[in-house]
């Protein structure tokens, strides 16, 4: 496998993908869109699907058509056709999640089902964003030419869909101190990790019994910068899990716990 | 036009009479879409197919395994019904249903309908879908049933006959409304030239009757739609309808019921008070408590609750007792002792074989005759006995000697058929139609129903379990002159419901006046507001429509116009 392969799987694949040094960017591709592990793109929409399917009474309808065709168009997508085809599949798979995303905010009631969506979106937003640092730190050891800052990170910012606005924030070299800063504490970026936990923390304080949760959020709010910015793999791997545990956090405080007696009588009597 | 070709049938045709050519309700259509020409019919029928794959309109073929993605069915060609015809229908269907509603209520009450000899005891008694718990209940309104689908069929003398009563959750309309959402897609220029009767009134009459039924007098109560989860059947409809009337889908597991007897539901508020449960699960499943103790779909202590008046659940519990397809043979002996009316629509003939001569002559010709399991539902258990293999005969036999009481026989009806687009071309298949009736303080009888389709030529299944396929029911409204003399209004059910006895007498000295006539156009004499007088002619078959003749001489009392009008309630 092409070295500069192998972390680009391992951002979805459960397991260590196997070094072979003759797979190509179709076959990554392929893997990434049709395989059958939990994270290809194919099963993402699957999940989301099911999700929906449960959920229709309450997101917009047109959020079931849309995840409809996107699973459709993989369905009926060729997985052999290399080269383009499978670029196209990619892009129409994004296209798709703008959409639904633009359907959600634009259409939903701002309700308790809004808040949870919410919550969710930014949790994942914010986990692929330390991912995808990670990613980079461990191409870097792989990858001769990225051991220049301003290509690797480069690659990071367009990775995020965020260079354009990191040149309009931070003119000049692109070097791993402002970039860090940017993606991690520039709440005004939607994709920095900030703004994910401000909106974290505004969808919680909608919520009911969120006090504990938005301590939670508090706390990793005031983490500051990577020591090294240039090494951020061990200070993403610290947030993966302390993002790991809001989202515990969260089921468990709303979606599992049986009444309790106190809550039941309050209610029955209210 | 696409059809050259069409089979000449010995059958009723819906679209086309026996000389080939489209009938008094097709005529204006026929052009329009037979005329398109199969490359533009098959095109359109392309562009059906995606929109129904885009919106995730499906329904579950249990023996598809896994598959809970199986598009819906939906032929591109519709289906046309008279509104005079459907109006006589709708008359029909809201007799029946307040004649089943009355008897439902008499039977878990002081059972007048067996003491006067009109219903076997032993029938109830071996009645599998009799809830003896439901002794003493009185729903809202005296309503048990309040949402059914009542199969109708056309035999080949073309008249609209009831094959079955589905009184428990009766499935299917969504699939109607998606019809005409679809249809309106592929066809918008007929939509915009035909004054065709709009659908879409069904989902606030639906809600409006839910929140009716509510225990307590309350601005806004609580209605939730409990369904079984994703791998039911119909999930498609349960999810689109709360969708649409914007009220909870919810499973069992998120209701639970306290030691006050209510229900509530689990929300991240705490527990929310339940009023309504529109119900998509049958009442073996739907209390652990009092049916099936395994039941995880249900939740515990709902029938307690409802007992106790705390809840409505629709339909009730218990009311399957009618949704029997040997009690259905009964129905019409139902609607003449409590309403003291012949019935409008008729049953299809309908075999006992609890009575052994018959019982005899089916098992001898038993490929003369369609036997059907007297509680199933979704054409499961049908055997059709000129299709069916001798094997199955033999095992349908065996079953008939040993449990009668589990079947009927009715001789084959060769539905009607209708031109449906399929591989070959346009063919004809044949097909039903399912309305539904909403019974509450006031009934609502859908225009048209969901019209069914058996797909494979020649089959006589038609239901959605078996494969089978659906067309959109169109009605053209009708026409000012027709509009003026035929003026239908909601029917309002008796009110006296403690005693079926009182509300039967209450009925017959309200109907006396018009006694001996026949119960729908006969006594549509009424003077119009343009001041002439008309009357319906009835049509020679139901199918066709009635035509008016005006007549200035007749003059009607004041106080018989009183009393006629007030017996179309």
């Amino acid at each position: 496998m092409a070295p500069s392969f192998e972390p680009l799987l391992a951002l979805t694949l459960d397991e260590e993908p196997e070094a072979n040094a003759s797979i190509d960017r179709d076959q990554v591709l392929l893997v990434l869109l049709h395989g059958a592990h939990d994270g290809s793109v194919r099963s993402l929409i699957e999940s989301a699907r099911e999700n929906l399917r449960v959920s229709r009474a309450i997101v917009p309808e047109e959020t079931w058509t849309s995840i409809n065709e996107a699973h459709e168009a993989l369905a009926s997508a060729d997985p052999l056709r290399r080269g383009q085809p499978l670029l196209a599949q990619l892009e129409s798979v994004g296209r798709t999640c703008q959409l639904i995303s633009a359907q959600i905010t634009d259409t939903m009631t701002r309700d308790f089902a809004y808040a949870f969506l919410d919550v969710g979106r930014y949790l994942e937003r914010a986990n692929m964003l330390l991912r995808i640092l990670q990613m980079s730190q461990r191409m870097h050891s792989f990858d001769a030419q990225l051991l220049f800052d301003d290509v690797r990170f480069m690659g990071v910012l367009q990775c995020l869909g965020a260079q354009q606005m990191f040149r309009r924030r931070y003119q000049g070299r692109t070097s791993a101190k402002p970039v860090l800063t940017f993606l991690l504490k520039d709440a005004d970026f939607p994709r920095s990790l900030a703004h994910c936990l401000v909106r974290i923390d505004r969808a919680f304080s909608t919520l009911p019994a969120s006090g504990s949760l938005r301590q939670q959020t508090e706390e990793l709010m005031a983490i500051g910068l990577p020591r090294d910015p240039a090494q951020p793999d061990a200070y993403a791997e610290h947030l993966l899990e302390a993002l790991a545990e809001l989202s515990d956090a969260t089921t468990r405080s709303y979606f599992q716990p049986e009444p309790t007696p106190s809550l039941l009588r309050f209610t029955a009597q209210g | 036009m696409l059809v050259s070709g069409y089979p000449t049938l010995t059958g009723y045709d819906e679209f086309f009479d026996s000389g080939g050519s489209p009938r008094l309700t097709t005529r204006s259509i026929s052009d329009k879409i037979l005329g398109l020409g199969e490359t533009e019919l098959r095109r359109r029928k392309l562009a059906l197919d995606v929109d129904i794959q885009r919106m995730g309109v499906t329904f579950t073929v249990y023996e598809s395994k896994s598959n809970i993605d199986r598009t819906w069915p939906l032929d591109i060609i519709p289906r046309v019904i008279s509104s005079h015809e459907w109006a006589r229908a709708a008359q029909g269907l809201e007799q029946r249903l307040t004649a089943l509603n009355l008897f439902i209520g008499d039977l878990y009450g002081p059972q007048h309908c067996i003491r006067d000899g009109v219903f076997p005891r032993w029938l109830l008694e071996s009645s599998r879908r009799y809830a003896p718990y439901c002794q003493g209940v009185k729903p809202k309104f005296g309503i048990w049933a309040h949402i059914s689908g009542t199969d109708l069929v056309r035999g080949a003398d073309g008249a609209l006959a009831v094959l079955e009563d589905n009184l428990r959750i009766p499935s299917g309309v969504s699939y109607m409304l998606k019809n005409r959402h679809l249809t309106k897609r592929i066809f918008p220029e007929l939509f915009a030239d035909q004054q065709i009767q709009p659908v879409n009134g069904y989902i606030s009459r639906l809600y409006d009757l839910l929140i009716s039924l509510a225990p307590e007098e309350e601005s806004s109560p609580c209605v939730v739609l409990l369904t079984p989860g994703v791998f039911n059947s119909a999930y498609f409809e349960h999810a689109y309808l709360a969708q649409q009337m914007g009220i909870n889908l919810v499973e069992g597991q998120d209701l639970v019921v306290l030691d006050d007897d209510r229900v509530y539901m689990k929300t991240i508020l705490g527990l929310s008070r339940v009023d309504v449960i529109y119900r998509r699960i049958d009442d073996d499943f739907l209390d652990p408590e009092i049916g099936n103790p395994a039941s995880l779909l249900g939740c515990r202590g709902l029938i307690r609750a409802w007992r106790k008046g705390n809840v409505a659940i629709v339909n009730a519990p218990g009311a399957g007792v009618a949704d029997d397809k040997l009690v259905y043979s009964y129905v019409p002996d139902l609607i003449r002792y409590y309403l003291d009316q012949d019935p409008i629509l008729q049953n299809v003939p309908t075999l006992r074989l609890t009575d052994e001569q018959v019982r005899l002559e089916v098992v001898a010709n038993i490929h003369n005759y369609v036997v059907k399991p007297v509680n199933e539902a979704g054409g499961y258990g049908v055997v059709v006995g000129d299709r069916a293999d001798p094997g199955d005969l033999e095992r349908c036999r065996i079953a008939i000697m040993d449990d009668p009481r589990n079947f009927v026989a009715q001789p084959i009806v060769s539905l009607s058929t209708a031109p449906t687009l399929c591989d070959g071309g346009v063919e004809p298949r044949h097909m039903d139609l399912r309305p539904f009736v909403l019974s509450g303080r006031s009934q609502y009888v859908t225009r048209g129903g969901l019209t069914r389709v058996a797909m494979r030529k020649g089959s006589l299944v038609v239901n959605s379990s078996q494969g089978g396929g659906s067309k959109d029911t169109w009605m053209f409204a009708m026409t000012l002159r027709q509009r003026a003399v035929w003026r239908p209004r909601p029917r309002r059910l008796p009110q006296n419901r403690d005693s079926p006895s009182m509300a039967h007498s209450a009925k017959c000295r309200r109907t006396k006046a018009w006694a001996g006539r026949k119960p729908c156009f006969s006594v549509a004499k009424q003077k119009t507001s343009s001041g002439w007088v008309g009357t319906w002619n009835e049509p020679k078959t139901s199918a066709e429509p009635p035509s008016l003749t005006p007549s200035s001489a007749w003059t009607c009392p004041n106080r018989w116009r009183r009393v006629s009008s007030r017996s179309l309630l």
